[in-house]
């Protein structure tokens, strides 16, 4: 399972002669592939991915659980059409919409070329919500009973009651919007033409060291290696969680 | 004149074919008529109106042929997707109509419960929604605007980065089955084929789409359940071997279409061909054969999807109480019959879950790993669904047609989720957990 990237590492550490000749012992060109990489600022592409990453899970995260809250917690009108509502957007996979929503953002609001234009569309999260929502119903009412009772109110009772008892799912939703929005690829590479804002994953590609006729594999592929080490790291520290998280979204 | 035409004759149809339809099975004829002409009202009113009566105005057409057992006629693709349209809206009409007759009987007779709701808040009138603006406005500026976009563009001709549109009826959605440069030709039982067709450009990235959904899962599932099976039987070292099995999931489609890339690419000089040639064997066009493409393309997303299918089914096998496959074991079954007969149902909520995952994703998000591995190509032969809106609508900068083929993408999504619901729905039951 793990061979295609081993072989990626392998090569990062590679030319293209020495990879070309199927050697399978690390190469002499680390130094050379590292050089070219941060002359191609890939530590710029990575802070932008980590910027731009953490702040759409963030917003999903905080959004999510207000969402859920409200829709658990509390009675109002029309409850059953908004959770509707909401569970439609989760059917929706985003590249359906992904032309007029370029059209919106790029034409009609004009954010192309700015992390607006790649946090604020990504911020509502439908399956967040619905994760959030599974996971608060699953929680007996009585807490939230004996919380007013002691007289406390929604944000009270969310910050010391809820959130303690919600680390897996906080976990298992950070896991997967984290990763998601690291390994996002086809918006950036729509609405960021601007070198400066762009995120590793549309960035790996121009790693070249733009002297070689064709690719030069060796930074592209200690490129792909260094943008898979945060995903990987998040997922693996947190794996145990996630899967327990996870378990919510059977549930349907 | 015609428009008034048109209605009169959808209201008449859908009368027609809903009364006889209800009359089969067995209920009035009359109220059968009455909700069919309703339906075809409506129907074409909702259609039409929008679209100004277009498809009836003879300057609108774009034509493709059709051989049906040798004889070829040349079908207008616009009146036809015009009728297609005007049927399906019905339809739907009519079965809302139904469901909301059957839920105004059924209010009648039964008494509804209060709604209790243990543990809301009372006394907080403005919260929820103060706690739900947020995403309901997202969502309702990034998803359903773009959405409901999608239907207006789609009957644009809309160029990208200009801001001004023109109505062209159906056209984008026409060109989709008909082709601009040469004739497109659809053959049924006709010339020794039984479905056959020419110059489809769309129709074939649409068979790409499902080629790969129907391999992706294929290999995913069998190989992840297989690995499964292998891997529940040892117990020592199980959450190292887990880990080992399961952090593809975090790699980014790019970095598995470039990895892949150098182990099946580069004209023979790629890994794979490389190891080929040092046991004496001929390079293999990994990339430059359309089917080799196509099999690389499935490769790479089953490599990608395969640890997480491998964890579920670990889960899933886990399970399956003991007590159960001792009894069959008892009873004379050996393991393959225990696992087709045991086993297999006992699990098949996790197998519907993982399947339904993996065709959502291999409908809709393989553009990295297309983008980075093939670019779709060679000639198109790996152009699926969602590449080809992007070619289109952002590297053509035809908006318009680019929205029809979402429009396309949506109906995808609406099947795949009914798929979803009804066997879930009748499935499910075999006790999950």
């Amino acid at each position: 399972m793990g061979f295609p990237l081993f072989y990626a590492a392998l090569v990062s550490t590679q030319n293209n002669a020495q990879m070309f000749r199927l050697q399978m012992i690390p190469g002499d060109s680390f130094g050379f592939n590292l050089q070219t990489v941060l002359d191609r600022n890939i530590t710029r592409l990575m802070f932008n991915t980590f910027a731009v990453a953490t702040m759409v899970t963030l917003g999903k995260v905080v959004l999510s659980i207000f969402s859920g809250m409200a829709l658990v917690y509390f009675r109002f009108p029309a409850k059953s059409l908004v959770f509707g509502l909401i569970l439609a957007a989760l059917m929706v996979p985003g590249e359906v919409t992904i032309i007029a929503l370029f059209r919106l953002v790029a034409l009609e609001l004009g954010w192309g070329n700015t992390w607006t234009a790649l946090v604020v569309p990504a911020v509502a999260s439908p399956t967040g919500v619905f994760l959030f929502r599974q996971h608060f119903a699953s929680i007996t009412p009585e807490l939230s009973e004996a919380a007013q009772l002691d007289g406390a109110g929604p944000l009270q009772f969310l910050l010391r009651v809820l959130l303690p008892l919600s680390r897996n799912t906080v976990t298992a939703l950070v896991v997967i919007m984290f990763i998601g929005a690291w390994n996002s690829y086809l918006w950036p590479l729509l609405i960021v033409t601007n070198p400066d804002f762009q995120v590793i994953q549309v960035g790996l590609s121009t790693l070249d060291d733009g002297v070689e006729i064709g690719r030069t594999w060796g930074p592209i592929m200690l490129g792909a290696v260094i943008a898979s080490i945060p995903p990987i790291t998040v997922f693996v520290v947190m794996q145990k969680q996630f899967l327990q998280g996870f378990a919510l979204t059977r549930h349907k | 004149m015609m428009a008034v035409l048109f209605t009169i004759l959808a209201s008449a149809l859908g009368a027609l074919i809903v009364g006889a339809i209800l009359k089969r099975r067995g209920k009035g004829l009359m109220g059968g008529m009455a909700l069919g002409a309703v339906a075809g009202l409506l129907g074409s009113l909702a259609t039409m109106v929008p679209l100004q009566y277009c498809v009836l105005e003879p300057e609108n057409h774009m034509f493709f042929e059709l051989s049906v057992l040798g004889q070829t006629v040349t079908v207008n693709a616009v009146a036809l997707l015009g009728i297609l349209l005007v049927f399906v809206v019905t339809w739907s009409f009519a079965l809302a109509i139904d469901r909301l007759r059957h839920q105004w009987q059924a209010r009648s007779t039964t008494v509804w419960k209060a709604d209790t709701a243990p543990g809301t808040f009372v006394g907080y009138d403005f919260s929820p929604w103060i706690f739900l603006a947020p995403t309901l406005v997202g969502l309702a500026v990034f998803t359903y605007y773009p959405a409901a976009q999608n239907f207006f563009l789609g009957t644009q001709l809309a160029r990208r980065g200009v801001a001004n549109t023109a109505f062209n009826c159906l056209d984008n959605f026409a060109s989709l089955i008909t082709s601009r440069l040469q004739d497109a030709h659809y053959y049924i039982l006709s010339d020794g084929f039984i479905w056959h067709a020419e110059n489809a450009r769309y129709l074939a990235v649409f068979g790409n789409s499902v080629f790969f959904s129907v391999f992706i899962v294929l290999v995913a599932n069998v190989l992840g359940l297989a690995i499964a099976l292998l891997a529940s039987q040892k117990i020592r070292g199980a959450s190292v071997y887990r880990t080992l099995m399961i952090w593809p999931y975090a790699i980014s489609g790019v970095v598995v279409g470039i990895v892949f890339a150098i182990l099946l690419g580069g004209g023979g000089s790629g890994f794979l061909n490389q190891v080929l040639r040092l046991f004496g064997a001929e390079p293999l066009p990994f990339l430059s054969d359309p089917w080799w493409a196509r099999a690389s393309v499935v490769a790479a997303a089953a490599w990608n999807k395969l640890g997480f299918n491998v964890l579920i089914y670990i889960a899933a096998l886990q399970s399956v109480p003991m007590e159960l496959m001792e009894a069959a074991s008892i009873d004379g079954a050996n393991a393959w019959k225990r696992f087709l007969n045991v086993t297999i149902p006992m699990i098949s909520p996790y197998i519907f879950f993982v399947v339904f995952l993996n065709l959502n994703y291999s409908f809709f998000d393989l553009y990295a790993v297309i983008d980075n591995l093939t670019e779709g190509g060679p000639v198109n032969a790996t152009t699926n669904l969602v590449v080809d809106v992007i070619r289109v609508g952002v590297e053509s900068r035809d908006i318009g047609k680019a929205a029809a083929q979402s429009i396309v993408l949506f109906m995808v999504v609406v099947g795949l989720t009914y798929m979803q619901f009804r066997v879930m729905g009748r499935r499910v039951t075999y006790g999950a957990d």
